[in-house]
């Protein structure tokens, strides 16, 4: 009887002083986010460098590596990083996935702070039982005695107009249905580099995945220097009323164009846009309270319907909206099948298939 | 283990260390491992440019010990190829090449139940609902697809 009490404070006692270290790692990020005003013009892959740039700058206990990391890696995202921090922090691993997931999990328990770089998300699999059996169980099966924060798995995902089986990929709903890792999907240049050092620092580990497709095609302004956007935050990225639309990644690309094409031809109609960013946790609140004033939601992510995170949202919107809803919950997502090659276009939730549901809920009568 | 390093650009030296190890693996019942020394000359993909990460005169000096070009010379010095030969050969597979590169072309692409098939041996449910939903969203807005269409 004593010695279990004796434990639960020792305990007690480390999760208070952790706490406490992170309480005020919140207070000075949250100064640097306002004090970062000017902006610099960037692709969403160079806001990625320069995140990853400030990461290894303001924190010297800090690696990046992962296959081809070293010469700047095939999407140069770690262009000019390794000449700039050494080789011993930016460095090459072998060409296994579960090597660089095991060496990134026990260096960030051993105080490192690791991003690893997976070169495909299609290719995170070998590294799956080190991402779920160790790293999201860690601080879990330790009881909080150790863990691995500050350990990014980074990797691109999504179509690409040519990717096929093994380019293509959007793995989330296999990592948002694992407790204990987090999981962001930035969906510009600028929320890419303040989600990324957002997922860097945070006390767990995080699966980042970056949208591919548009990582030379999305453009933008992008705060110079430090800043943070925190995980957990959905943002509203077009107010409307008629209905609420979901999405993230690439993806918000082809819901931008699906509202234009709906608010053009479904006159009356307002769309009001949602960027999850965060898909584990997923910021339950604001999508709540938008289906509350909509009464009409539609989810849409390339992944493939059956099981994939628009199946959580919109299970948990129905039991929380139940009696807002006017309409049945829409996923426009991928089909039930392997990313294809040459049919991709009509695989894909194009904007058309997107309009279709939202003239389906708007047009919706019992 | 034993094993054989052997020059993997050279065609009758690989076959040589094959013959040897297939004979020692056969009679003695054990592995051979066969180390073949080769390089890779071209970029690893479409997407590569390796003159990032290697230099020039690494590339130029690997490219000199071609297996294919070896195996010319040696073929012309032993007077069982020639110039004329290499042309009139060249000019040829160019041809059928070119020939099967326009039958391709005049393929149409692959029938969008394509996308469908072979996930599974018999289609599950929700592929059968799926195929049906996007047949009727293809004849819907079919035109907006036209470039990848159809049977």
């Amino acid at each position: 009887m004593a010695f279990n009490k004796f434990i639960g404070t020792q305990v007690g006692r480390q999760n208070f002083q952790r706490t406490g270290t992170m309480l005020s790692n919140n207070f000075q990020r949250t100064r640097m986010f306002s004090e970062a005003q000017q902006t610099e013009k960037m692709t969403l892959v160079g806001a990625i460098n320069s995140a990853l740039d400030v990461a290894l700058e303001t924190d010297p206990h800090s690696c990046l590596f992962g296959e081809d990391v070293a010469f700047g890696g095939v999407f140069r995202a770690a262009v000019g990083l390794r000449e700039k921090y050494g080789p011993e922090r930016v460095f090459n691993t072998p060409l296994c996935e579960q090597g660089i997931a095991g060496f990134a999990i026990g260096l960030a328990a051993n105080g490192v702070t690791s991003i690893a770089e997976i070169q495909f998300a299609d290719y995170i699999f070998p590294a799956f039982d080190q991402i779920v059996n160790e790293a999201a169980k860690l601080r879990y099966r330790s009881g909080g005695t150790y863990n691995c924060g500050k350990l990014v798995f980074r990797a691109p995902y999504g179509a690409v107009g040519h990717g096929g089986h093994y380019h293509s990929q959007s793995p989330e709903a296999y990592f948002c249905h694992t407790p204990g890792l987090k999981v962001v999907v930035p969906s510009s240049p600028a929320e890419a580099k303040g989600l990324l050092l957002a997922s860097i620092r945070d006390a767990n580990p995080v699966i980042f995945l970056e949208p591919k497709w548009i990582y030379r095609s999305s453009v933008g302004e992008v705060p110079i220097g430090d800043f943070e956007i925190p995980l957990g935050k959905a943002r509203i990225v077009k107010p409307g009323t008629s209905v609420t639309l979901v999405g993230w990644g690439a993806q918000m690309l082809v819901l931008e164009k699906a509202i234009e094409y709906a608010e053009k031809n479904l006159p009356g109609v307002s769309v009001e846009l949602i960027d999850l960013r965060t898909l584990s946790p997923w910021d339950q609140e604001t999508v709540i309270n938008s289906v509350q004033k909509t009464g009409k939601l539609i989810v849409s992510h390339e992944a493939p319907v059956t099981g994939g995170l628009g199946a959580e949202i919109s299970a948990k919107v129905m039991e929380k909206c139940f009696l807002s809803l006017e309409a049945p919950i829409e996923r426009v997502c991928g089909y039930d099948t392997p990313f294809p090659g040459a049919l991709e276009p009509v695989y894909v939730p194009s904007y058309l298939k997107v309009f279709d549901a939202i003239k389906k809920v708007v047009e919706y009568d019992i | 283990m034993d094993s054989i390093r052997v020059d993997g650009n050279d065609c009758f030296a690989v076959h040589e260390a094959c013959l040897k190890a297939r004979e020692i693996a056969i009679k003695e019942q054990r592995p051979i491992l066969i180390e073949a020394i080769s390089y890779r000359v071209g970029h690893h993909s479409t997407s590569d440019d390796s003159t990032k990460y290697r230099s020039r005169q690494e590339i130029d000096g690997w490219s000199h010990w071609s297996p294919v070009t070896r195996l010319r010379a040696f073929l012309e010095k032993q007077g069982l190829w020639s110039e004329k030969q290499e042309t009139e050969l060249r000019a040829a597979i160019r041809k059928e090449v070119l020939e099967g590169v326009k039958i391709g072309e005049r393929k149409l692409k692959p029938g969008v139940k394509e996308v469908f098939s072979d996930v599974y041996d018999q289609m599950t449910p929700p592929l059968l609902e799926q195929e049906r939903e996007l047949y009727e969203h293809l004849q819907r807005h079919g035109a907006h697809y036209h470039f990848c269409l159809l049977y």
